[in-house]
């Protein structure tokens, strides 16, 4: 009864209100005080910063559809990578927004070696070539000039991935999608799923190579 | 107002072209149907809005499960196409979403989404309170000063304070009358028979 009386204020006061442990005799009088609240006339209306606000959360490249701010995303690939610091790696992790589920951001092995993919002519800006490299598959893009590598395997369950549509990665097992530089743009999975790792790669004497593991 | 324009099925919207450089990512969302997620959300997030508040009567609750419908729905619905099977899915999304909202919060299904009932009226452009006719009925059954203390809490967004000024008695009183009024008219509604508005 208390519990009630606290709920039909909260409404009333415009309040979220808080729960209670609810009798059935409770349920009618609660389904009847949202009925009248929702009836005060003018009520019904979504906030336009709400809806404003919402809008903009919709658009967040982790939800992914709109396309990848590229410059903000990543000072890897080409120009990175030719100076051979490898290594360096996860900058754009504290650059991407929101709650991307944790991925390991950059596969960059301690040993490995340049494994050349394709032929630099092969690769036109936006292009897309798969790659097996031996202990890595992926794709190699050419984006405005820039390089990418990703892996090419489904970071939920392994499976391999295909090119869809020339710009997106898609995987046959649950239908998962990436954008081709690894971010996840959607999929029906019940938890989030990193993004698609990325590796190193460069062009060197007319030849695209990512850095691969030599084990 | 945003509206459900059937024409859109047979007819790309006039920026179905432009829409496609840089927002390609959205083609899932077929041309033919919405020319992107923005137009399905513009179109209809006052919809959901509005069915969310009528089920559950608050601002912070109705903005939760409408931002929590969107996220969820948006997504998938990128891969399907038309009008109608957007405006289905929204509306179970909502559903699901309604009915999760009250298992995590009271335990018990206090109000739900009947599609069948709603999708009719989901095509109508929306009007604001559109449900006076039946708390008309409701409030008119009951005696004058239920109904009067009903009427200026809950419709005219009297504080208690000044409820019981109105009707010249004590805030206690006023308490009193207010909880009384509501458990009677939850009676009267039991005895309306079927609900038409809430869903169950």
């Amino acid at each position: 009864m208390k519990g009630l009386r606290r709920y039909v204020e909260d409404l009333l006061k415009g309040r979220r209100p808080r729960s209670f442990p609810v009798e059935e005799a409770d349920a009618d009088a609660l389904r009847l005080a949202i009925e009248l609240r929702a009836a005060r006339p003018g009520s019904d209306a979504p906030r336009e910063e709400f809806v404003a606000d919402l809008h903009r959360r919709l658009a967040e490249p982790d939800i992914a559809r709109a396309p990848m701010p590229v410059g903000r995303r990543l000072v890897l690939g080409g120009a990175f990578a030719a100076t051979g610091a490898v290594a360096g790696a996860s900058i754009d992790h504290a650059l991407t927004r929101g709650a991307t589920p944790p991925g390991d951001g950059t596969l960059s092995p301690n040993r490995g070696r340049w494994h050349p993919v394709a032929d630099a002519a092969d690769l036109p800006d936006g292009a897309v070539r798969s790659f097996d490299a031996g202990s890595v598959t992926g794709f190699v893009t050419r984006d405005s000039g820039r390089l990418r590598a990703v892996s090419g395997v489904c970071t939920h369950q392994g499976c391999r991935l295909h090119v869809e549509g020339g710009a997106r990665l898609r995987c046959p097992c649950h239908q998962a999608l990436f954008a081709l530089d690894g971010a996840v743009v959607h999929h029906r999975l019940p938890a989030p799923i990193p993004a698609l790792p990325r590796l190193a790669v460069r062009e060197a004497g007319g030849v695209v190579q990512v850095y691969v593991s030599s084990a | 107002m945003n509206r459900w324009i059937p024409g859109r099925r047979e007819r790309p919207g006039p920026d179905a072209e432009t829409s496609s450089e840089p927002r390609t990512p959205l083609r899932l969302v077929d041309g033919e149907a919405y020319t992107g997620w923005e137009a399905i959300y513009l179109d209809n997030v006052n919809r959901i809005y509005r069915l969310m508040f009528s089920k559950v009567g608050n601002r912070p609750d109705a903005e939760d499960l409408t931002a929590e419908v969107f996220l969820a729905a948006l997504r998938p619905l990128r891969t399907s196409a038309s009008v109608g099977e957007v405006r289905a899915y929204l509306l179970a999304t909502a559903r699901s979403v309604l009915a999760s909202h009250w298992r995590r919060t009271l335990g018990h299904e206090i109000t739900a989404i009947d599609i069948e009932r709603v999708a009719a009226d989901f095509g109508r452009p929306p009007e604001t309170g559109r449900s006076p006719e039946r708390v008309a009925r409701i409030l008119a059954a009951l005696p004058d000063r239920y109904r009067r203390i009903l009427e200026l809490r809950f419709l005219r967004s009297y504080s208690i304070r000044e409820a019981a000024g109105e009707l010249g008695i004590s805030i206690g009183n006023a308490k009193v009358l207010q909880h009384r009024a509501l458990r009677l008219a939850a009676e009267v509604v039991r005895d309306d028979g079927p609900d038409d508005r809430m869903g169950r």
